[in-house]
């Protein structure tokens, strides 16, 4: 698991902003008109998408696949997450409310994807035999 | 000689370090030294030079025969090969068409190179070629995961990706023993994604 204050500090940065990137932007695009298993699909497909542009960036600064993979999965949620809220609110959703839904989208990937590590870390010596 | 392959790796050249100079080296540096602290007394191949972000690492004092399909990368690694406190014989070279004689190698090292070799089990069979019987593999490699949503997540990002750059789907472990290495350890450095893999000739 990472320790290092500078990447921990990095990773949790990458992951909040796009949470938060991905939130606002798709609650901008879904809405009560949608259906909310079809929003719920391209909701993750956008999330995914959209988290590239901050991915890209935050990579130079903080690591390339330890920053992609949990930025990549931060948007696929919070895309899944937002769409599906704004396809069921009665009316669209606040931007302040998607924001804070990206944000908890985002710490909460991050702190599975450092359980995750621990978990495939602890596997490893397996695979080898 | 992969043209197509040369030409991709010769754009990306220019911005190569922007994108993978600090950020990615400053967080692989511990698992990068460890890995190149292997390096023997005897002679060592190392594949896929770049813009030579991995010197800074080396041992010192070592003989290194480094290729890399891309001249222009090379010519970006120019200072750091000078820099460095050893012997870097450098060559424009496709992995698959390497002209060395049999068993030439005591060692081969590869960072980052398996994820854009266009025949993994191919290169990975020429690298075994040129290894002494008995030498040793030693990769920095990112590979694909085998777990729910990173595996779907990465099949997905590489057919963006191997336009301007790697995959980021490959199986290396599997086509390391596909091509006939005996398989000794592999380290997992990030998820089952970034890793160390140790394997004989």
């Amino acid at each position: 698991m990472e320790t290092r204050p500078y990447f921990v500090f990095g990773d949790l940065l990458a992951n909040v902003l796009d949470g938060v990137f991905v939130g606002v932007v798709t609650s901008l695009v879904f809405g009560p008109g949608w259906n909310m298993i079809v929003a719920m699909f391209v909701g993750m497909a956008l999330g995914m998408v959209l988290s590239m542009i901050v991915a890209l960036p935050m990579q130079v600064g903080f690591g390339a696949m330890e920053i992609m993979v949990p930025v990549m999965t931060t948007g696929m949620v919070a895309g899944m997450v937002v769409s599906m809220a704004a396809a069921m609110a009665p009316a669209d959703l606040a931007l302040a409310h998607a924001a804070r839904l990206g944000f908890y989208s985002g710490l909460g990937t991050l702190v599975c994807c450092y359980a995750a590590n621990v978990w495939i870390q602890g596997r490893a010596s397996l695979w080898t035999s | 000689m992969d043209l197509v392959t040369q030409k991709k790796w010769d754009r990306a050249a220019a911005n190569f370090d922007l994108m993978a100079g600090y950020g990615p080296e400053k967080r692989w540096e511990p698992a990068k030294r460890a890995l190149f602290s292997k390096m023997g007394d005897g002679k060592i191949l190392f594949l896929a030079l770049g813009t030579g972000l991995d010197i800074p690492f080396f041992p010192p004092g070592r003989r290194i025969t480094a290729i890399d399909i891309s001249s222009g990368m090379i010519e970006k690694a120019r200072p750091r090969i000078d820099a460095y406190d050893g012997e870097i014989e450098t060559q424009v070279m496709d992995v698959h068409e390497m002209p060395f004689d049999d068993g030439t190698f005591d060692q081969v090292f590869t960072s980052c190179t398996f994820c854009s070799v266009p025949n993994p089990v191919a290169g990975l069979e020429q690298l075994r070629r040129v290894l002494r019987p008995g030498g040793e593999l030693h990769m920095f490699e990112h590979t694909g995961s085998r777990y729910f949503p990173f595996r779907v997540m990465m099949n997905a990002m590489t057919r963006i990706t191997r336009r301007f750059g790697p995959d980021m789907n490959r199986t290396t472990v599997e086509n390391v023993v596909a091509a006939g290495f005996t398989l000794e350890n592999v380290d997992h450095v990030f998820l089952d994604v970034v890793k160390t893999i140790s394997a004989r000739a």
